[in-house]
């Protein structure tokens, strides 16, 4: 792979949502994005702007059908192992231990037993649960489901990182522990990241680079690159002069797609 | 405005990556909750038991005194102390061993015969639309019809002997677990699945380790219904022909008028049936410890 092909190639992608006895709905519009390897991208937009539908596109959990997706060279069909995903809810299946939930990604790729428990108790560790892993999903507060998500997906290495809203079921205290506790780790490795949210200020304080979807169909109005210097600190990065300027931009452009809209449409 | 934000938002990022002291308070509350109980739980628990007690008692007291009465017949309705001593009598007979034997044989192979079947197909079925497809007409119009009414077929076919209700309690238990765990697998929360499909399962994993474990608490309920069902098919066979077991005894003491032996069959029944129950139930909270 050559230094100047993107990680994440998007090109023409078009989507309709189909709803039984109704017609069609145009979700995307012809959306074109590239993304280099190593770069953190944020995806925002009004709500039903199809940001959702785009990532789950391109983690090749919604058939394509129309345009073309390539993620490192490969034509997106399928989930793929090298790609991790992480949502807003945690899926931790309730049944096994916070461990038993880090080492499932590993044993769907046929990871030793030990060697997968082991690495799992390091990535608790990493996301800060250290001395939980034996604890149930029952047992433990929406904060600490939402790192064992988070380090389950870790744990398997994945090459881009998906990312659907994955703080916003969390209270702001936390919300901005977990973001803080994520760039930290993203620094480490500095792998390729898609992050989709609806909070600006998030975008902002973790991207390289702010991608805004127009309200339905979504297609791409603005592309904000966010020169803020690394490693950042998501908190107090808030009260920096420059990362006030650039969400008041987004915050325009965001306001002035929103005044287009019919209320009832929101 | 720096001065007024929480502390958590000051501390160094080394820090952050750490659980926050409330987090950590939160989790290990209930676990701490578990271990201590107020004094008067237990007392409440003391009392409502005194209660039932009471309950009981004063049932078997006015049935004694109004049959003693004579306010009923005891040719049809008999009276606690004459069902004791029958009770006893049967106990230490000789019949029991024979009567318990084919009953218990028959409920458990026959629940343990309907039950695996019933997983299986549901698992199936739950799981892959097109066997749903091409089976449910034929499901749904075998589980419609009264399986009892099939028991003279069921007697005809493989005899008076324990294999023909075996079959009917098979028949019984596969409908109830088939559809509970079907329910079961088609009610699994869709998180589960995408996450599964988004971390790069196999559907054998998707299968056995998301699928049939996320079912389980369906199809236990499933399960615990099938064993009461069980009993009852069993028993329900006895009463149309067997050689042995508590439904042809119940069968032979309410036809030759003898109240008193089919009670106390009926509470050798009873021992019997809470027993399976708490069995199951033990199994089932076993399973799913994880579910507190």
């Amino acid at each position: 792979m050559t230094e100047t092909s993107p990680a994440i190639a998007i090109r023409g992608v078009t989507h309709n949502f189909i709803r039984r006895g109704q017609d069609p709905m145009l979700a995307i519009n012809e959306v074109s994005l590239d993304v280099a390897e190593g770069e953190f991208i944020a995806l925002v937009g009004p709500s039903g702007c199809g940001k959702t539908t785009l990532l789950n596109l391109v983690a090749g959990l919604v058939p394509l059908q129309q345009g073309r997706i390539e993620v490192r060279g490969r034509l997106v069909e399928k989930p793929h192992r090298d790609v991790g995903y992480i949502s807003a809810r945690d899926s931790l299946l309730p049944w096994r231990t916070a461990e038993g939930n880090v080492a499932y990604g590993l044993e769907v790729r046929g990871v030793p037993k030990r060697e997968r428990l082991e690495r799992a108790r390091s990535m608790l560790g990493l996301v800060g649960l250290a001395g939980f892993e034996k604890s149930h999903r029952s047992q433990l507060s929406q904060g600490m489901r939402q790192r064992v998500a988070i380090a389950r997906t870790l744990a398997t290495e994945p090459e881009l990182l998906l990312l659907d809203e994955p703080f916003s079921a969390l209270d702001q205290q936390t919300k901005l522990l977990l973001e803080n506790a994520f760039i930290e780790i993203w620094d480490r490795s500095h792998r390729t990241v898609v992050m989709v949210t609806h909070d600006i200020e998030e975008a902002v304080a973790m991207a390289d680079r702010v991608v805004m979807l127009s309200h339905r169909p979504g297609e791409v109005i603005a592309d904000i690159p966010v020169d803020l210097p690394r490693p950042r600190d998501a908190a107090e990065i808030r009260y920096d002069a420059r990362f006030r300027e650039i969400t008041h931009g987004v915050w325009e452009l965001l306001r002035g797609e929103l005044a287009q809209l019919d209320p009832a449409q929101i | 405005m720096t001065t007024s934000m929480p502390d958590a938002v000051h501390t160094r990022t080394a820090d952050l990556v750490d659980t926050t002291a409330s987090e950590r308070a939160s989790a290990a509350a209930p676990r701490r909750r578990r271990l201590s109980r107020p004094a008067w739980v237990s007392r409440r628990t003391a009392l409502i038991l005194v209660l039932q007690l009471a309950i009981l008692g004063g049932f078997l007291f006015a049935w004694e005194t109004a049959i003693r009465r004579g306010m009923g017949s005891e040719v049809f309705f008999s009276r606690p102390s004459l069902i004791w001593d029958e009770l006893l009598a049967y106990v230490t007979g000789p019949e029991i061993v024979t009567d318990s034997y084919a009953t218990i044989s028959e409920t458990l192979l026959g629940f343990g015969l309907g039950a695996v079947l019933g997983v299986l197909v549901g698992l199936l079925v739950g799981r892959y639309s097109f066997f749903r497809s091409v089976s449910s007409p034929f499901l749904t119009a075998l589980n419609a019809l009264p399986r009892v009414a099939l028991a003279p077929m069921f007697i005809l076919w493989f005899g008076i002997g324990m294999e023909s209700k075996i079959y009917l309690v098979a028949s019984v238990v596969f409908f109830l677990v088939m559809v509970a765990t079907e329910s079961g697998i088609r009610t699994i929360d869709p998180d589960f699945l995408m996450m599964g499909r988004a971390i790069g399962s196999t559907e054998r994993h998707m299968f056995v380790k998301i699928v049939l474990p996320a079912s389980v608490p369906a199809l236990f309920s499933g399960l615990k219904l099938g064993a009461v069902y069980a009993l009852l098919a069993a028993i329900f066979g006895e009463m149309l022909a067997a050689d042995h077991g508590w439904g042809r005894k119940i069968a032979l003491g309410s036809q030759s008028f003898q109240p008193a032996a089919v009670f106390a069959v009926l509470v050798v029944v009873l021992v019997f049936a809470l027993a399976l129950n708490g069995l199951m139930s033990a199994i089932e909270r076993r399973l799913l410890r994880w579910q507190s």
